[in-house]
């Protein structure tokens, strides 16, 4: 009966990992899509000098950085691909989020600042253990750029 | 350089993939858990065949550091203590029609407890719970149940599985190492518990098969013998009945090997009444 409980439990949290995993992913990459395209003007580039015509240009520190979580689902998932290797296609998924999300919020940034070019991009990515170290809790990433911003002069 | 006056948009589906996670995820877990059962049925069968080589005073000296907690409990009444000794009485009777090693020393203990249960454990230790007694209304009942606990220990059920236990932790360790997580862990000690569990079965039977000759051999009938798992399997229903069902599965086709033995012998045998220090105590 105890392992009958414990199996139930199990099934139920995979389950709802799933689900509610399954259902966040599809509806945070149909905003990272929406967002891409209205910052698509923005333009982040990993070129590492400003070209000719941005010489004469202000520039600053522009960053977004984003923290997802991971699901039981994909935890399990992560797990089982541990013992026989290969791609763990679960994570992948959630870092490409992390970074496309983190470079939209980077954008935002550098459109605030009115600047439409942003070069010199780099990603950081991190691990925020809270899971008393066993796996992976949550994931940092973060995008930085060098915003270049037309002066007003 | 000629500088892009837009982002371009990314193709989709290049870092990450766009298949539905749920077909490799079962997948992987078939191929695991097709590998622990056939690592578990390897351990279980050569436990069983050596655990029973392990001389029985091992057993003993592992208990004799318990056998102090377990008399030093709460101070028993005089009625209880009674009962205990009418048990201990027809535990060694019961005994005598049982053919075990010389070496092997059987110890009746009543518990109190109100689910119906009896189990056997290292050392020859037998644990009767008060519960089980509003189960058997004679002696015939309640002597079957020993017997069938004198089996288990007779056939060093408990050390094999002290020994798959102790392999099959080992083994979960070893596998998942400190890289696995514990929702991988306990998954691979969910798959080995059911696996286990059928071969408790197996147990179950060989123990029920040592009763019931212990029986035949005492009485010279089985009336009465199948009256505690009739009883249980009437309450269904109760949660006490499921927690039986755990330790004890499959209750009805036992029941119904048992009965199909009742009927080969005479059935017009008379069941002895249960001692009455046993049966003061349900009241």
């Amino acid at each position: 009966m105890d392992a009958l409980i414990q199996i139930l439990i199990f099934v139920l949290l995979l389950g709802l990992g799933y689900f509610f995993g399954r259902r966040a992913e599809r509806k945070h990459y149909d905003s990272i899509r929406k967002h891409e395209d209205e910052l698509r003007h923005v333009v982040v580039s990993s070129e590492r000098t400003p070209d000719r015509e941005a010489l004469g240009h202000d520039f600053d520190l522009v960053a977004g950085s984003v923290v997802i979580s991971v699901d039981y689902f994909k935890t399990v998932a992560a797990g089982l691909r541990s013992l026989f290797g290969g791609r763990v296609r679960a994570y992948e998924s959630l870092l490409d989020r992390a970074r496309r999300e983190a470079v939209l919020r980077m954008q935002h940034q550098a459109q605030a600042l009115g600047s439409e070019l942003i070069i010199n991009t780099k990603f950081e990515t991190s691990r925020i253990s809270g899971n008393a170290g066993q796996g992976i809790g949550s994931i940092e990433v973060l995008a930085y750029g060098t915003a270049l911003i037309a002066s007003s002069k | 350089m000629n500088r892009v006056k837009q982002n371009p948009k990314i193709p989709e589906n290049i870092n990450a993939s766009a298949e539905n996670p749920l077909s490799e995820f079962a997948l992987m877990l078939a191929g695991v858990i097709v590998a622990i059962v056939i690592f578990v049925v390897i351990i279980s069968f050569s436990i069983g065949l050596l655990a029973p080589l392990a001389p029985f005073s091992w057993e003993q000296r592992i208990t004799e550091l318990y056998s102090q907690s377990i008399d030093t409990g709460e101070i028993e009444s005089a009625e209880f203590k009674a009962a205990e000794q009418a048990l201990i009485e027809l535990g060694n009777e019961v005994s005598q029609s049982i053919d075990y090693p010389e070496d092997m020393v059987f110890h009746f203990h009543l518990m109190e407890e109100s689910t119906p249960n009896a189990f056997a454990t290292l050392g020859g230790h037998i644990f009767v719970t008060t519960g089980l007694l509003r189960y058997t209304s004679t002696e015939n009942a309640l002597a079957m149940v020993l017997a069938h606990e004198m089996g288990h220990i007779k056939y060093r059920h408990p050390i094999q599985a002290l020994g798959r236990g102790v392999l099959f932790q080992l083994m979960a360790v070893l596998i998942t190492g400190n890289q696995g997580s514990t929702a991988v862990q306990s998954l691979l000690s969910q798959a080995g518990m059911l696996t286990l569990l059928s071969f408790n079965r197996d147990m179950e039977r060989e123990a029920d098969a040592e009763a019931v000759s212990a029986l035949l051999k005492r009485y010279g009938h089985l009336a009465g013998s199948d009256e505690f798992f009739s009883r249980m399997l009437a309450e269904q229903g109760s949660t006490e009945w499921l927690e039986m069902f755990q330790t004890h599965p499959d209750v009805e086709t036992r029941l119904t090997e048992i009965q199909q033995q009742m009927d080969s012998v005479e059935t017009q045998s008379v069941t002895i009444p249960l001692d009455v220090r046993l049966s003061a105590l349900i009241d």
